[in-house]
Protein backbone atom coordinates (compact mmCIF):
# COMPACT_ATOMS: atom_id res chain seq x y z
CA UNK A 1 0.00 0.00 0.00
CA UNK A 2 2.78 2.47 0.92
CA UNK A 3 4.70 1.64 -2.26
CA UNK A 4 1.54 2.18 -4.31
CA UNK A 5 0.88 5.53 -2.64
CA UNK A 6 4.47 6.56 -3.36
CA UNK A 7 4.02 5.56 -7.00
CA UNK A 8 1.04 7.89 -7.29
CA UNK A 9 2.95 10.66 -5.47
CA UNK A 10 5.78 10.20 -7.99
CA UNK A 11 3.34 10.39 -10.89
CA UNK A 12 1.48 13.44 -9.58
CA UNK A 13 4.60 15.42 -8.80
CA UNK A 14 6.18 14.54 -12.14
CA UNK A 15 3.04 15.53 -14.01
CA UNK A 16 2.65 18.76 -12.05
CA UNK A 17 6.28 19.77 -12.54
CA UNK A 18 5.94 19.18 -16.27
CA UNK A 19 2.92 21.46 -16.62
CA UNK A 20 1.64 22.85 -19.85
CA UNK A 21 4.58 25.27 -20.18
CA UNK A 22 7.79 26.17 -18.34
CA UNK A 23 6.44 29.65 -17.57
CA UNK A 24 3.27 28.28 -15.96
CA UNK A 25 5.30 25.76 -13.96
CA UNK A 26 7.54 28.53 -12.59
CA UNK A 27 4.54 30.79 -11.89
CA UNK A 28 2.91 28.05 -9.81
CA UNK A 29 5.89 28.05 -7.45
CA UNK A 30 7.01 31.67 -7.52
CA UNK A 31 3.79 33.66 -7.34
CA UNK A 32 2.31 32.31 -4.05
CA UNK A 33 5.69 32.58 -2.29
CA UNK A 34 6.26 36.07 -3.67
CA UNK A 35 2.99 37.23 -2.10
CA UNK A 36 3.01 35.29 1.19
CA UNK A 37 6.79 35.21 1.68
CA UNK A 38 7.93 38.59 0.36
CA UNK A 39 5.08 41.08 -0.08
CA UNK A 40 3.24 40.50 3.23
CA UNK A 41 6.34 40.30 5.49
CA UNK A 42 7.86 43.36 3.81
CA UNK A 43 4.75 45.39 4.52
CA UNK A 44 4.28 44.04 8.05
CA UNK A 45 7.83 44.34 9.24
CA UNK A 46 8.40 43.12 12.80
CA UNK A 47 4.68 42.36 13.22
CA UNK A 48 5.18 39.44 10.82
CA UNK A 49 6.78 37.37 13.56
CA UNK A 50 4.63 38.64 16.45
CA UNK A 51 1.18 39.28 14.93
CA UNK A 52 -1.15 37.19 12.84
CA UNK A 53 0.24 38.30 9.45
CA UNK A 54 2.08 35.02 8.93
CA UNK A 55 -1.08 33.04 9.70
CA UNK A 56 -3.05 35.33 7.37
CA UNK A 57 -0.48 34.76 4.63
CA UNK A 58 -0.89 31.01 4.94
CA UNK A 59 -4.66 31.36 4.97
CA UNK A 60 -4.48 33.35 1.74
CA UNK A 61 -2.06 30.96 0.11
CA UNK A 62 -3.71 27.69 1.08
CA UNK A 63 -6.64 27.58 -1.37
CA UNK A 64 -4.59 28.96 -4.24
CA UNK A 65 -1.97 26.24 -4.19
CA UNK A 66 -4.28 23.47 -3.00
CA UNK A 67 -6.82 24.08 -5.72
CA UNK A 68 -4.25 24.27 -8.51
CA UNK A 69 -2.65 20.97 -7.53
CA UNK A 70 -5.47 18.83 -6.18
CA UNK A 71 -8.05 19.74 -8.77
CA UNK A 72 -5.56 18.97 -11.52
CA UNK A 73 -4.76 15.62 -9.90
CA UNK A 74 -8.37 14.46 -9.69
CA UNK A 75 -10.72 16.39 -12.00
CA UNK A 76 -7.84 16.92 -14.47
CA UNK A 77 -7.20 13.21 -14.63
CA UNK A 78 -10.82 12.59 -15.52
CA UNK A 79 -10.89 15.46 -18.03
CA UNK A 80 -7.79 14.14 -19.79
CA UNK A 81 -9.30 10.61 -19.91
CA UNK A 82 -6.45 9.01 -17.99
CA UNK A 83 -8.42 8.07 -14.89
CA UNK A 84 -10.10 4.96 -16.30
CA UNK A 85 -6.77 3.47 -17.39
CA UNK A 86 -5.41 4.06 -13.91
CA UNK A 87 -8.49 2.44 -12.40
CA UNK A 88 -7.97 -0.58 -14.68
CA UNK A 89 -4.70 -1.39 -12.89
CA UNK A 90 -4.21 -3.44 -9.74
CA UNK A 91 -4.00 -0.32 -7.56
CA UNK A 92 -6.64 -0.11 -4.85
CA UNK A 93 -9.01 2.85 -4.65
CA UNK A 94 -7.40 3.88 -1.38
CA UNK A 95 -3.88 3.81 -2.82
CA UNK A 96 -4.92 6.08 -5.68
CA UNK A 97 -6.87 8.43 -3.40
CA UNK A 98 -4.26 8.67 -0.67
CA UNK A 99 -1.47 8.94 -3.24
CA UNK A 100 -3.16 11.95 -4.76
CA UNK A 101 -3.90 13.40 -1.32
CA UNK A 102 -0.35 12.83 -0.10
CA UNK A 103 1.10 14.51 -3.18
CA UNK A 104 -1.26 17.46 -2.74
CA UNK A 105 -0.58 17.84 0.99
CA UNK A 106 3.19 17.57 0.51
CA UNK A 107 3.11 20.23 -2.17
CA UNK A 108 0.76 22.58 -0.30
CA UNK A 109 2.50 22.19 3.04
CA UNK A 110 5.91 22.48 1.40
CA UNK A 111 4.87 25.71 -0.27
CA UNK A 112 3.57 27.07 3.04
CA UNK A 113 6.78 26.19 4.88
CA UNK A 114 8.81 27.71 2.07
CA UNK A 115 6.78 30.92 2.31
CA UNK A 116 7.42 31.09 6.08
CA UNK A 117 11.17 30.63 5.59
CA UNK A 118 11.24 33.24 2.81
CA UNK A 119 9.07 35.49 5.03
CA UNK A 120 11.60 35.30 7.87
CA UNK A 121 14.45 36.11 5.50
CA UNK A 122 12.46 39.02 4.06
CA UNK A 123 11.55 40.53 7.42
CA UNK A 124 15.12 40.24 8.71
CA UNK A 125 16.52 41.86 5.60
CA UNK A 126 14.07 44.72 6.00
CA UNK A 127 14.50 45.31 9.73
CA UNK A 128 18.30 44.87 9.81
CA UNK A 129 18.30 44.12 13.55
CA UNK A 130 21.38 42.82 15.30
CA UNK A 131 19.41 39.86 16.58
CA UNK A 132 17.48 37.60 14.25
CA UNK A 133 13.72 38.11 14.21
CA UNK A 134 12.09 34.70 14.64
CA UNK A 135 8.69 33.31 15.51
CA UNK A 136 8.29 32.28 19.12
CA UNK A 137 8.59 28.53 19.53
CA UNK A 138 4.87 28.16 20.36
CA UNK A 139 3.83 30.35 17.42
CA UNK A 140 6.15 28.42 15.09
CA UNK A 141 4.69 25.13 16.34
CA UNK A 142 1.16 26.46 15.86
CA UNK A 143 1.95 27.59 12.32
CA UNK A 144 3.50 24.22 11.45
CA UNK A 145 0.62 22.21 12.90
CA UNK A 146 -2.17 24.45 11.61
CA UNK A 147 -0.65 24.63 8.14
CA UNK A 148 -0.30 20.83 8.04
CA UNK A 149 -3.83 20.14 9.28
CA UNK A 150 -5.17 22.94 7.07
CA UNK A 151 -3.45 21.38 4.04
CA UNK A 152 -5.10 18.05 4.73
CA UNK A 153 -8.47 19.70 5.22
CA UNK A 154 -8.40 21.82 2.07
CA UNK A 155 -6.88 19.07 -0.10
CA UNK A 156 -9.47 16.60 1.22
CA UNK A 157 -12.30 18.98 0.38
CA UNK A 158 -10.71 19.59 -3.03
CA UNK A 159 -10.63 15.83 -3.73
CA UNK A 160 -14.23 15.49 -2.57
CA UNK A 161 -15.39 18.26 -4.90
CA UNK A 162 -13.15 17.23 -7.81
CA UNK A 163 -14.42 13.66 -7.85
CA UNK A 164 -17.89 14.93 -8.69
CA UNK A 165 -16.84 17.69 -11.09
CA UNK A 166 -16.72 16.87 -14.76
CA UNK A 167 -14.08 19.48 -15.55
CA UNK A 168 -11.15 21.17 -13.84
CA UNK A 169 -12.79 24.56 -14.25
CA UNK A 170 -16.01 23.43 -12.60
CA UNK A 171 -14.14 21.99 -9.62
CA UNK A 172 -11.90 25.05 -9.25
CA UNK A 173 -14.86 27.44 -9.37
CA UNK A 174 -16.85 25.46 -6.82
CA UNK A 175 -13.89 25.35 -4.45
CA UNK A 176 -12.93 28.99 -4.77
CA UNK A 177 -16.50 30.22 -4.30
CA UNK A 178 -16.83 27.94 -1.29
CA UNK A 179 -13.54 29.12 0.15
CA UNK A 180 -14.43 32.79 -0.32
CA UNK A 181 -17.77 32.17 1.39
CA UNK A 182 -16.02 30.46 4.32
CA UNK A 183 -13.40 33.21 4.70
CA UNK A 184 -15.93 36.03 4.58
CA UNK A 185 -18.24 34.06 6.85
CA UNK A 186 -15.38 33.60 9.32
CA UNK A 187 -14.52 37.32 9.21
CA UNK A 188 -18.12 38.35 9.81
CA UNK A 189 -18.49 35.70 12.51
CA UNK A 190 -15.30 36.95 14.21
CA UNK A 191 -16.62 40.51 14.17
CA UNK A 192 -19.92 39.33 15.58
CA UNK A 193 -18.15 37.54 18.45
CA UNK A 194 -18.28 39.23 21.84
CA UNK A 195 -14.98 40.97 22.60
CA UNK A 196 -14.39 38.60 25.50
CA UNK A 197 -14.41 35.65 23.03
CA UNK A 198 -12.08 37.20 20.46
CA UNK A 199 -9.05 37.16 22.69
CA UNK A 200 -8.96 33.35 23.19
CA UNK A 201 -9.29 32.81 19.43
CA UNK A 202 -6.41 35.19 18.79
CA UNK A 203 -4.37 33.50 21.53
CA UNK A 204 -4.97 30.10 19.98
CA UNK A 205 -3.84 31.37 16.58
CA UNK A 206 -0.71 32.95 18.04
CA UNK A 207 0.04 29.96 20.22
CA UNK A 208 -0.20 32.01 23.41
CA UNK A 209 -3.28 30.34 24.87
CA UNK A 210 -3.18 27.58 27.45
CA UNK A 211 -2.01 24.13 26.45
CA UNK A 212 -5.51 22.77 27.06
CA UNK A 213 -7.08 25.30 24.66
CA UNK A 214 -4.46 24.54 22.01
CA UNK A 215 -5.06 20.84 22.45
CA UNK A 216 -8.83 21.16 22.12
CA UNK A 217 -8.47 23.38 19.01
CA UNK A 218 -6.07 20.83 17.55
CA UNK A 219 -8.47 17.97 18.25
CA UNK A 220 -11.31 19.80 16.53
CA UNK A 221 -9.08 20.37 13.50
CA UNK A 222 -8.03 16.70 13.42
CA UNK A 223 -11.68 15.62 13.70
CA UNK A 224 -12.56 17.86 10.75
CA UNK A 225 -9.68 16.39 8.73
CA UNK A 226 -10.77 12.83 9.49
CA UNK A 227 -14.36 13.60 8.55
CA UNK A 228 -13.29 15.08 5.21
CA UNK A 229 -10.93 12.16 4.49
CA UNK A 230 -13.68 9.67 5.29
CA UNK A 231 -16.09 11.48 2.96
CA UNK A 232 -13.48 11.59 0.18
CA UNK A 233 -12.75 7.88 0.65
CA UNK A 234 -16.44 7.07 0.52
CA UNK A 235 -16.80 8.93 -2.76
CA UNK A 236 -13.57 7.75 -4.38
CA UNK A 237 -14.72 4.30 -5.50
CA UNK A 238 -14.22 2.71 -8.88
CA UNK A 239 -17.87 2.19 -9.89
CA UNK A 240 -18.76 5.76 -8.94
CA UNK A 241 -15.77 7.20 -10.71
CA UNK A 242 -16.51 5.22 -13.86
CA UNK A 243 -20.24 5.83 -13.99
CA UNK A 244 -20.50 9.42 -12.71
CA UNK B 1 -18.23 -23.99 -28.72
CA UNK B 2 -18.01 -25.27 -25.15
CA UNK B 3 -14.50 -25.79 -23.88
CA UNK B 4 -13.97 -28.65 -21.48
CA UNK B 5 -11.07 -27.56 -19.32
CA UNK B 6 -11.07 -24.54 -17.07
CA UNK B 7 -7.45 -23.96 -18.03
CA UNK B 8 -8.41 -23.54 -21.69
CA UNK B 9 -10.80 -20.71 -20.93
CA UNK B 10 -9.56 -17.25 -20.08
CA UNK B 11 -12.93 -15.53 -19.94
CA UNK B 12 -16.21 -17.20 -19.12
CA UNK B 13 -19.47 -15.30 -18.75
CA UNK B 14 -22.83 -16.79 -17.86
CA UNK B 15 -25.98 -14.72 -18.45
CA UNK B 16 -23.95 -11.59 -17.69
CA UNK B 17 -26.30 -8.62 -17.52
CA UNK B 18 -25.91 -4.94 -16.75
CA UNK B 19 -28.72 -2.40 -16.49
CA UNK B 20 -28.39 1.37 -16.37
CA UNK B 21 -31.62 2.86 -15.07
CA UNK B 22 -33.99 2.19 -18.00
CA UNK B 23 -31.44 0.70 -20.39
CA UNK B 24 -30.10 -2.85 -20.55
CA UNK B 25 -26.54 -2.39 -21.77
CA UNK B 26 -25.57 -6.08 -21.66
CA UNK B 27 -28.24 -8.73 -21.84
CA UNK B 28 -27.57 -12.28 -20.61
CA UNK B 29 -24.22 -12.56 -22.33
CA UNK B 30 -22.83 -16.08 -22.28
CA UNK B 31 -19.41 -16.41 -23.76
CA UNK B 32 -16.15 -18.33 -23.56
CA UNK B 33 -12.81 -17.01 -24.71
CA UNK B 34 -10.10 -19.64 -25.21
CA UNK B 35 -6.55 -19.03 -24.04
CA UNK B 36 -3.84 -17.71 -26.34
CA UNK B 37 -5.92 -16.27 -29.18
CA UNK B 38 -7.03 -12.89 -30.43
CA UNK B 39 -10.76 -12.78 -29.75
CA UNK B 40 -12.77 -10.18 -31.63
CA UNK B 41 -15.78 -8.64 -29.92
CA UNK B 42 -17.81 -6.90 -32.59
CA UNK B 43 -20.88 -4.74 -32.43
CA UNK B 44 -22.29 -1.40 -33.52
CA UNK B 45 -21.94 1.71 -31.38
CA UNK B 46 -23.80 1.39 -28.09
CA UNK B 47 -24.05 -2.38 -28.33
CA UNK B 48 -22.48 -2.99 -24.91
CA UNK B 49 -18.87 -3.75 -25.82
CA UNK B 50 -17.30 -1.21 -23.48
CA UNK B 51 -19.67 -2.09 -20.63
CA UNK B 52 -18.71 -5.75 -21.07
CA UNK B 53 -15.02 -4.90 -20.82
CA UNK B 54 -15.67 -2.77 -17.75
CA UNK B 55 -17.50 -5.65 -16.09
CA UNK B 56 -14.73 -8.09 -16.99
CA UNK B 57 -12.19 -5.75 -15.42
CA UNK B 58 -14.32 -5.36 -12.31
CA UNK B 59 -14.78 -1.64 -12.87
CA UNK B 60 -18.55 -1.97 -13.02
CA UNK B 61 -20.50 -4.68 -11.20
CA UNK B 62 -22.95 -6.86 -13.17
CA UNK B 63 -26.63 -6.46 -12.38
CA UNK B 64 -27.00 -10.24 -12.67
CA UNK B 65 -25.19 -13.24 -14.06
CA UNK B 66 -21.58 -14.08 -13.41
CA UNK B 67 -18.20 -13.97 -15.06
CA UNK B 68 -14.73 -15.27 -14.40
CA UNK B 69 -11.57 -13.90 -15.93
CA UNK B 70 -8.35 -15.92 -15.64
CA UNK B 71 -10.25 -18.06 -13.14
CA UNK B 72 -11.17 -15.13 -10.87
CA UNK B 73 -14.69 -13.92 -10.21
CA UNK B 74 -15.18 -10.38 -11.54
CA UNK B 75 -16.98 -9.24 -8.38
CA UNK B 76 -15.05 -10.98 -5.63
CA UNK B 77 -11.52 -10.86 -7.04
CA UNK B 78 -11.43 -7.97 -9.47
CA UNK B 79 -8.07 -6.82 -8.10
CA UNK B 80 -6.52 -10.17 -9.07
CA UNK B 81 -7.90 -9.82 -12.59
CA UNK B 82 -6.54 -6.29 -12.97
CA UNK B 83 -3.14 -7.41 -11.66
CA UNK B 84 -2.91 -10.13 -14.30
CA UNK B 85 -4.35 -8.28 -17.27
CA UNK B 86 -3.68 -5.13 -19.26
CA UNK B 87 -6.20 -2.74 -20.74
CA UNK B 88 -6.26 -0.18 -23.50
CA UNK B 89 -9.69 1.34 -23.08
CA UNK B 90 -11.73 3.76 -25.14
CA UNK B 91 -9.09 6.47 -24.61
CA UNK B 92 -5.40 5.68 -24.70
CA UNK B 93 -5.05 6.91 -21.11
CA UNK B 94 -1.54 8.21 -21.71
CA UNK B 95 -0.20 11.08 -19.62
CA UNK B 96 0.51 13.55 -22.36
CA UNK B 97 2.71 15.80 -20.23
CA UNK B 98 4.99 12.88 -19.42
CA UNK B 99 7.52 11.37 -21.77
CA UNK B 100 6.82 8.03 -23.40
CA UNK B 101 9.41 6.46 -21.13
CA UNK B 102 7.84 7.95 -18.00
CA UNK B 103 4.41 6.68 -19.04
CA UNK B 104 5.79 3.16 -19.13
CA UNK B 105 7.86 3.77 -16.00
CA UNK B 106 4.68 4.65 -14.13
CA UNK B 107 2.86 1.50 -15.17
CA UNK B 108 5.97 -0.58 -14.48
CA UNK B 109 6.03 0.81 -10.94
CA UNK B 110 2.31 0.15 -10.57
CA UNK B 111 2.94 -3.46 -11.59
CA UNK B 112 5.74 -3.63 -8.99
CA UNK B 113 8.35 -4.64 -11.56
CA UNK B 114 11.85 -4.40 -10.08
CA UNK B 115 13.81 -1.44 -11.47
CA UNK B 116 16.25 -3.42 -13.59
CA UNK B 117 13.52 -5.59 -15.10
CA UNK B 118 11.33 -2.52 -15.64
CA UNK B 119 14.03 -0.67 -17.55
CA UNK B 120 14.86 -3.71 -19.69
CA UNK B 121 11.20 -4.36 -20.45
CA UNK B 122 10.56 -0.72 -21.41
CA UNK B 123 13.52 -0.81 -23.77
CA UNK B 124 12.43 -4.14 -25.26
CA UNK B 125 8.88 -2.96 -25.97
CA UNK B 126 9.79 0.49 -27.27
CA UNK B 127 12.44 -0.96 -29.54
CA UNK B 128 10.10 -3.61 -30.91
CA UNK B 129 7.55 -0.89 -31.74
CA UNK B 130 10.15 1.45 -33.25
CA UNK B 131 9.62 4.11 -30.55
CA UNK B 132 12.87 3.84 -28.59
CA UNK B 133 14.63 6.79 -30.21
CA UNK B 134 11.79 9.13 -29.26
CA UNK B 135 11.28 7.86 -25.72
CA UNK B 136 12.22 11.18 -24.09
CA UNK B 137 9.59 13.17 -26.00
CA UNK B 138 6.30 14.10 -24.41
CA UNK B 139 3.62 11.60 -25.38
CA UNK B 140 1.29 14.51 -26.15
CA UNK B 141 3.51 15.57 -29.03
CA UNK B 142 3.17 12.23 -30.79
CA UNK B 143 0.83 11.23 -33.60
CA UNK B 144 -2.26 9.23 -32.71
CA UNK B 145 -0.79 6.09 -34.26
CA UNK B 146 2.35 6.35 -32.14
CA UNK B 147 0.30 7.02 -29.03
CA UNK B 148 -1.77 3.90 -29.66
CA UNK B 149 1.39 1.83 -30.08
CA UNK B 150 2.69 3.24 -26.82
CA UNK B 151 -0.60 2.42 -25.13
CA UNK B 152 -0.39 -1.16 -26.45
CA UNK B 153 3.16 -1.37 -25.07
CA UNK B 154 1.81 -0.17 -21.72
CA UNK B 155 -0.76 -2.96 -21.60
CA UNK B 156 1.94 -5.57 -22.27
CA UNK B 157 4.54 -4.15 -19.90
CA UNK B 158 3.96 -6.51 -16.98
CA UNK B 159 3.58 -9.58 -19.23
CA UNK B 160 -0.13 -10.06 -18.54
CA UNK B 161 -1.91 -13.27 -19.46
CA UNK B 162 -4.75 -11.28 -21.03
CA UNK B 163 -5.15 -7.84 -22.57
CA UNK B 164 -8.32 -5.92 -23.34
CA UNK B 165 -8.15 -3.59 -26.32
CA UNK B 166 -11.17 -1.36 -26.86
CA UNK B 167 -11.16 -0.05 -30.43
CA UNK B 168 -7.37 0.34 -30.61
CA UNK B 169 -7.39 1.48 -34.25
CA UNK B 170 -10.27 3.97 -33.92
CA UNK B 171 -9.36 7.30 -35.45
CA UNK B 172 -6.22 6.00 -37.16
CA UNK B 173 -5.59 6.40 -40.86
CA UNK B 174 -5.46 3.11 -42.83
CA UNK B 175 -1.67 2.98 -42.87
CA UNK B 176 -1.37 3.56 -39.13
CA UNK B 177 -4.20 1.11 -38.45
CA UNK B 178 -2.51 -1.59 -40.56
CA UNK B 179 0.81 -0.92 -38.85
CA UNK B 180 -0.78 -1.17 -35.40
CA UNK B 181 -2.62 -4.33 -36.40
CA UNK B 182 0.57 -6.00 -37.60
CA UNK B 183 2.52 -4.96 -34.51
CA UNK B 184 -0.31 -6.15 -32.30
CA UNK B 185 -0.57 -9.53 -33.98
CA UNK B 186 3.19 -10.02 -33.80
CA UNK B 187 3.42 -8.97 -30.15
CA UNK B 188 0.45 -11.09 -29.12
CA UNK B 189 1.96 -14.10 -30.84
CA UNK B 190 5.43 -13.51 -29.37
CA UNK B 191 4.16 -12.87 -25.83
CA UNK B 192 1.61 -15.70 -25.92
CA UNK B 193 -1.04 -13.38 -24.56
CA UNK B 194 -4.79 -13.68 -25.02
CA UNK B 195 -6.27 -10.56 -26.62
CA UNK B 196 -9.88 -9.48 -26.15
CA UNK B 197 -10.33 -6.98 -28.96
CA UNK B 198 -13.32 -4.79 -29.71
CA UNK B 199 -13.24 -3.14 -33.08
CA UNK B 200 -15.34 -1.54 -35.77
CA UNK B 201 -12.74 -2.43 -38.32
CA UNK B 202 -14.05 -5.74 -39.62
CA UNK B 203 -11.26 -6.39 -42.06
CA UNK B 204 -8.90 -5.95 -39.13
CA UNK B 205 -10.91 -8.45 -37.10
CA UNK B 206 -10.91 -10.88 -40.01
CA UNK B 207 -7.13 -10.67 -40.30
CA UNK B 208 -6.13 -10.97 -36.66
CA UNK B 209 -8.94 -12.72 -34.80
CA UNK B 210 -9.08 -16.48 -34.40
CA UNK B 211 -12.62 -16.21 -33.04
CA UNK B 212 -15.20 -13.44 -33.02
CA UNK B 213 -18.45 -12.71 -31.24
CA UNK B 214 -21.05 -10.30 -32.56
CA UNK B 215 -23.34 -8.43 -30.17
CA UNK B 216 -26.12 -5.95 -30.66
CA UNK B 217 -28.07 -4.18 -27.93
CA UNK B 218 -26.15 -6.23 -25.41
CA UNK B 219 -27.21 -9.57 -26.90
CA UNK B 220 -24.89 -12.12 -28.41
CA UNK B 221 -25.90 -12.70 -32.03
CA UNK B 222 -23.21 -15.14 -33.13
CA UNK B 223 -19.88 -16.53 -32.06
CA UNK B 224 -17.25 -18.59 -33.85
CA UNK B 225 -14.23 -18.35 -36.10
CA UNK B 226 -14.57 -15.87 -38.98
CA UNK B 227 -14.74 -18.83 -41.36
CA UNK B 228 -17.51 -20.48 -39.34
CA UNK B 229 -19.52 -17.28 -39.29
CA UNK B 230 -19.13 -16.86 -43.02
CA UNK B 231 -20.24 -20.44 -43.53
CA UNK B 232 -23.26 -20.25 -41.30
CA UNK B 233 -24.39 -16.74 -41.82
CA UNK B 234 -22.89 -15.32 -44.94
CA UNK B 235 -24.31 -15.48 -48.41
CA UNK B 236 -22.30 -16.59 -51.39
CA UNK B 237 -21.51 -13.79 -53.81
CA UNK B 238 -21.33 -14.11 -57.59
CA UNK B 239 -20.30 -11.39 -59.99
CA UNK B 240 -21.16 -11.89 -63.68
CA UNK B 241 -19.63 -9.66 -66.35
CA UNK B 242 -21.51 -9.42 -69.64
CA UNK B 243 -24.48 -7.79 -71.39
CA UNK B 244 -28.23 -8.03 -71.50
CA UNK B 245 -29.00 -7.89 -67.77
CA UNK B 246 -32.31 -6.11 -68.24
CA UNK B 247 -34.90 -5.46 -65.55
CA UNK B 248 -37.06 -8.47 -66.58
CA UNK B 249 -33.96 -10.67 -66.33
CA UNK B 250 -33.22 -9.31 -62.85
CA UNK B 251 -36.86 -9.86 -61.84
CA UNK B 252 -36.67 -13.43 -63.11
CA UNK B 253 -33.51 -14.04 -61.06
CA UNK B 254 -35.01 -12.50 -57.92
CA UNK B 255 -37.95 -14.87 -58.17
CA UNK B 256 -35.63 -17.88 -57.89
CA UNK B 257 -35.50 -19.43 -54.39
CA UNK B 258 -31.71 -19.81 -54.38
CA UNK B 259 -31.20 -16.09 -55.08
CA UNK B 260 -31.02 -13.82 -52.08
CA UNK B 261 -30.51 -10.63 -54.06
CA UNK B 262 -29.74 -9.54 -57.60
CA UNK B 263 -28.57 -6.14 -58.80
CA UNK B 264 -26.84 -4.55 -61.75
CA UNK B 265 -23.89 -2.24 -61.26
CA UNK B 266 -21.66 -0.80 -64.01
CA UNK B 267 -22.59 -3.52 -66.46
CA UNK B 268 -21.99 -6.27 -63.93
CA UNK B 269 -24.61 -8.51 -62.45
CA UNK B 270 -24.17 -8.94 -58.69
CA UNK B 271 -25.86 -11.95 -57.11
CA UNK B 272 -26.05 -13.11 -53.52
CA UNK B 273 -26.97 -16.78 -53.22
CA UNK B 274 -27.98 -18.87 -50.28
CA UNK B 275 -24.92 -20.63 -49.03
CA UNK B 276 -25.29 -24.11 -50.49
CA UNK B 277 -26.60 -23.24 -53.93
CA UNK B 278 -24.55 -23.49 -57.10
CA UNK B 279 -24.48 -20.93 -59.88
CA UNK B 280 -24.72 -23.10 -63.00
CA UNK B 281 -28.56 -23.31 -63.25
CA UNK B 282 -28.70 -19.53 -63.08
CA UNK B 283 -26.14 -19.17 -65.84
CA UNK B 284 -28.25 -21.43 -68.03
CA UNK B 285 -31.30 -19.29 -67.32
CA UNK B 286 -29.43 -16.11 -68.18
CA UNK B 287 -28.22 -17.51 -71.48
CA UNK B 288 -31.73 -18.73 -72.28
CA UNK B 289 -33.03 -15.23 -71.58
CA UNK B 290 -30.63 -13.76 -74.13
CA UNK B 291 -27.92 -12.41 -71.87
CA UNK B 292 -24.27 -12.62 -72.96
CA UNK B 293 -21.81 -13.80 -70.35
CA UNK B 294 -18.09 -12.99 -70.52
CA UNK B 295 -16.85 -13.82 -67.06
CA UNK B 296 -18.11 -15.26 -63.78
CA UNK B 297 -16.41 -14.52 -60.44
CA UNK B 298 -17.43 -16.41 -57.34
CA UNK B 299 -16.63 -15.28 -53.81
CA UNK B 300 -17.44 -15.77 -50.18
CA UNK B 301 -19.06 -13.11 -48.08
CA UNK B 302 -16.54 -11.32 -45.90
CA UNK B 303 -16.91 -10.63 -42.20
CA UNK B 304 -18.42 -7.26 -42.92
CA UNK B 305 -21.24 -8.89 -44.88
CA UNK B 306 -21.74 -11.37 -42.06
CA UNK B 307 -21.79 -8.60 -39.50
CA UNK B 308 -24.29 -6.48 -41.43
CA UNK B 309 -26.44 -9.49 -42.11
CA UNK B 310 -26.50 -10.45 -38.42
CA UNK B 311 -27.26 -6.93 -37.27
CA UNK B 312 -30.03 -6.47 -39.85
CA UNK B 313 -31.47 -9.86 -39.07
CA UNK B 314 -31.57 -9.04 -35.35
CA UNK B 315 -33.36 -5.76 -36.17
CA UNK B 316 -36.04 -7.64 -38.09
CA UNK B 317 -36.73 -9.95 -35.15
Amino acid sequence: MIADILTIVWKESKEFMQGSSRASSVARFVFPIAVAGIFLPWRSGRAYVTGITAAFGLLWMLPMVAVSFTVDAVAGERERHTLESLLATRLSDQAILFGKLAASVLYVWGMMLASLVVGLITVNLRQRHDALLLFSSTYAATLLIVSFLGSILVCGVAVFVSVRASTVRQAAQTLLYGYIAIIFGAIFAAQALPVSWRLPVRQILLGTSSIQSQFVAGLIFVALDLAVLAAARHRFQRPRLILD
Amino acid sequence: MRLNHMADVVIRTTALTRDFQHTRAVDALTLEVPRGIVFGFLGPNGSGKTTTIRMLLGLVAPTSGMATVLGFDVVAHADQIRARSGALLEHSGLYERLSAEDNLELYGRIASLPMRERRARIQELLQSLGLWDRRKERAGAWSRGMKQKLAVARTLLHRPALIFLDEPSAGLDPVAAASLRDELAALAHREGVTVFLTTHNLSEAEKVCARVAVIRQGRLLAEGSPAELRMHTGARRVEIVGRGFSEPVLAMLRSRPEVRSAAQENGRLLLELHKTDTVSPLVSLLVAAGSEIEEIRKGQANLEDVFLSLVEHSRDR
